[in-house]
């Protein structure tokens, strides 16, 4: 899924005089901002906004199954449980300690270095395996 | 025909115990500062963690992995801010002697490797 953000850009205008103080703000396609100081000193500036495009996509079902299967490993947990994409390390018995050493686990399986605040915020099976994805497709 | 995998090496494991405990001790002691924050003591925890595999040998790799989440582990109770101050800068002179030992191991790194790192057993 790709979500295209033009971003619009704005016009905007100041004038400062002694006695008021005014600002004007238009969007539109390009961004130019005028500003007086009293009567002299005019300046006019035009920028064009760059084009943001933001990609994410949901990671393979294989990279889900091998996280899956280090998490449970990691966890001591018996092969009867049920371990899934939705599944929240808190909620399968994991404290801390035992995250970081999951995420470390995850480092080793995959062949990856996983920055401390990516890290942080992994709280469930789905965001390892979606970290795991953006990282491998980065480095490769 | 089998190989030990005996790591030879000038400095033994005992000696690297001993160095890892005593040094670790003088500087916990003569250290002491504010109460760390919870991610400062994970933060210390990754850092063990990824230190521990530097060590080429696999005996001591695993040593001071299991060393690392025991001791984390067994300080998890600790509620006195003087003790968790303590153990936090015993556990940051510890990382700065396992990087060091690191180190030295990867200087004499032996050819052999441990049947414990072979990803499948021939037998």
């Amino acid at each position: 899924m790709a979500t295209n953000a033009l971003a619009g850009t704005s016009l905007s205008m100041r004038s400062l005089l002694p006695q008021t103080q005014a600002f004007t703000s238009i969007s539109g396609l390009r961004s130019a901002s005028i500003s007086s100081f009293g009567r002299k000193n005019v300046s006019f500036s035009l920028q064009p906004r760059s084009i943001r495009l933001k990609i994410s996509c949901a990671a393979k079902p294989e990279t889900v199954e091998k996280v899956c299967k280090i998490v449970k490993k990691q966890l001591a947990m018996p092969e009867t449980d049920v371990v899934t994409g939705e599944s929240k390390f808190a909620t399968l018995g994991a404290d801390s300690l035992d995250t970081v050493e999951i995420v470390m686990a995850l480092e080793e399986a995959f062949g990856i270095a996983i920055e401390e605040d990516s890290a942080q915020s992994i709280a469930t099976v789905q965001d390892a395996a979606d970290l795991i994805e953006e990282i491998v497709q980065k480095s490769s | 025909m089998i190989f030990l995998d005996l790591p030879s090496i000038h400095i033994s494991s005992l000696t690297l115990y001993s160095v890892l405990y005593l040094e670790g001790a003088m500087s916990a002691a003569a250290s002491s500062s504010a109460t760390p924050s919870a991610a400062q003591v994970l933060s210390l925890f990754r850092s063990l963690l990824r230190a521990a595999r530097e060590f080429p040998d696999y005996n001591i790799r695993e040593y001071t992995k299991r060393r690392t989440i025991d001791s984390f582990r067994h300080n998890a109770t600790l509620s006195d801010p003087s003790q968790i101050s303590t153990a936090f800068a015993h556990g940051k002179s510890q990382l700065a002697v396992v990087k060091r030992q690191a180190v030295v191991y990867s200087l004499y790194d032996s050819p052999l490797r441990s049947v414990m790192e072979l990803q499948q057993v021939p037998f």
